[in-house]
């Protein structure tokens, strides 16, 4: 079993999402940054679709009280197995009793934590990733235990590069409304360096935008990736909780490793978009 | 043959937008749904998600390329049959419109210049067709708001609307199937669920492609039926659209 003995900044459960079920208004949920969380499950011999432990920003006390193989990845945080700092994408053995203590992010902004076999969580709508009024948890609380599984999973042979997401480029494509946007914004939006301002999970704001419009479009579906256009020239970056239909111009649409990567930046953090094209 | 001009937009590694003429009409959502019911059944479909006038589809880009499933696609929709769709019906939500409910009625009242009771006759006379699910699990997109009930979203969005809540904003009107921030002026509450995340096959209450209509209940009859959905005893009254 595992035992939360302080819960930290924002400590919840994902997996890979909820697909399928958008056309109901329910978001995807799932890991923000898919490649460490993917790295995480891998190395530890899980497969992909097992759920692991979002840990943002700092803190996190996690008891084990049996022998078990864990997995952690992503954003540099201090972190140490009772006295003893250990490294992300290695696998360490935490002994009954052990206690698995998170510190300050020091690089990046969310690590993600795998289990060997998995752990017992709770299954909605096909999924166990926390969201409000879907799972009866939003947040992983002090006191909260949860049973080991050991199960013996086919493991996913995906390993992705782990430094990938601290690169600064996000790479985007063109949204079905890029071409709103005048060809002095589309200049400043490829040249510029973008600060971001406030973010969770539904979506990153950020502090310098574009020129403010009055572009309106008919509410249509949006996904995670999706970058949208506001009235005042700011952007909103749509992230794994966002909203499944909006009514702001999609101006661009990030691909997977650009989530990833925009999901390890915290407030102050710069990026630079860089436009490719999808075919 | 579907009906219209329709356009396709490659927008991310794995998914099509498919838009048709700008614009909300049931006639254009019905198409899209008749496009739906034809693409069904493919194992290269991972879901679909629709808009007033677009779909967004997702595909197995492991399969099938962009290009490919553009091609199949089109091919569909110029093959697309008038199928029977189920005939739609109309769904009787009950709402009360009493004080204790109706935060923003007093203001809305003012603004757009009509009494309560105006207020009450004519969002409870309409039909509403449920075009889409979005914004929140389970909060539905309903076209046909008289356009004496229109009125522009709050300037300031409240930053707790209560579960429940039916409310009016901008040319729609909707209910909150959860507490949440929200921009529209609250008139009313329903005590029936709209979401159920434990049902795997149907969370939703109303299947999108119906009709709901706004039945003013008293406070009494709102403890009752609250009552009765909290039992799981409460029956839906529905009846077949007619035009």
């Amino acid at each position: 079993m595992i035992e939360i003995l302080d819960s930290g900044y924002h400590i919840t459960i994902q997996d890979r999402g909820r697909t399928g079920f958008s056309k109901y208004g329910v978001p995807l949920s799932g890991s923000m940054d898919y490649i460490s969380s993917n790295n995480a499950n891998s190395i530890i011999g899980n497969s992909i679709d097992e759920p692991v432990f979002e840990i943002t920003m700092m803190g996190g006390k996690f008891l084990f009280t049996e022998e078990v193989d864990i997995c952690i990845s992503g954003a540099v945080f201090e972190v140490k197995l009772n006295n003893n700092s250990i490294d992300n994408n290695t696998i360490i053995r935490a002994q009954k009793g052990d206690i698995l203590n998170f510190g300050k992010a020091l690089k990046g902004f969310r690590i993600y934590l795998a289990i060997s076999g998995g752990f017992d969580s709770e299954l909605i709508l096909k999924s166990s990733s926390y969201y409000e009024n879907i799972t009866s948890s939003t947040v992983v609380k002090k006191g909260d235990t949860f049973d080991l599984f050991r199960n013996k999973t086919i493991p996913s042979s995906y390993i992705n590069y782990p430094e990938l997401i601290f690169e600064n480029i996000i790479e985007v494509s063109r949204g079905p409304e890029f071409n709103l946007i005048n060809g002095n914004d589309s200049e400043l939006l490829q040249e510029q360096f973008f600060t971001v301002s406030s973010n969770n999970r539904m979506g990153y704001f950020f502090e310098n935008g574009l020129s403010s419009n009055n572009f309106s479009i008919i509410t249509t579906p949006v996904i995670p990736g999706t970058i949208q256009l506001t009235p005042s020239g700011k952007m909103i970056a749509l992230m794994k909780d966002g909203q499944v239909t909006g009514g702001y111009p999609r101006i661009l649409q990030m691909n997977y490793n650009s989530i990833s990567i925009l999901s390890q930046k915290k407030q102050g953090d710069n990026i630079r978009f860089k436009l490719i094209n999808l075919s | 043959m579907g009906k219209y001009k329709i356009n396709f937009f490659h927008y991310s590694q794995n998914s099509i937008l498919v838009n048709w003429p700008q614009s909300i009409s049931i006639e254009i959502s019905t198409d899209i749904n008749t496009f739906c019911k034809a693409l069904y059944n493919d194992g290269n479909i991972i879901e679909y998600k629709k808009g007033y006038c677009s779909l967004l589809i997702q595909f197995n880009s492991e399969n099938i390329s962009y290009d490919y499933f553009r091609v199949y696609l089109i091919n569909i929709y110029k093959n697309l049959k008038k199928i029977n769709i189920v005939k739609p019906l109309v769904w009787e939500v009950p709402v009360c419109y009493d004080n204790s409910f109706s935060f923003d009625m007093k203001e809305y009242s003012k603004k757009i210049s009509l009494t309560k009771n105006e207020i009450i006759q004519l969002h409870s006379s309409k039909t509403y067709y449920l075009h889409m699910y979005g914004f929140l699990p389970g909060f539905m997109y309903l076209g046909g708001l008289d356009s004496k009930l229109q009125i522009s979203r709050k300037n300031i969005p409240s930053r707790r609307v209560l579960k429940g809540s039916v409310a009016v904003g901008g040319s729609q009107t909707g209910i909150y199937p959860s507490n949440s921030p929200g921009g529209w002026y609250v008139i009313g509450n329903t005590p029936i669920n709209l979401f159920n995340a434990s049902n795997l096959n149907q969370p939703v209450a109303i299947p999108d492609s119906n009709y709901v209509k706004f039945t003013p209940v008293s406070i009494e009859e709102y403890e009752l039926i609250k009552d009765e959905v909290k039992k799981s005893e409460y029956k839906f009254i529905k009846r077949e659209f007619n035009d």
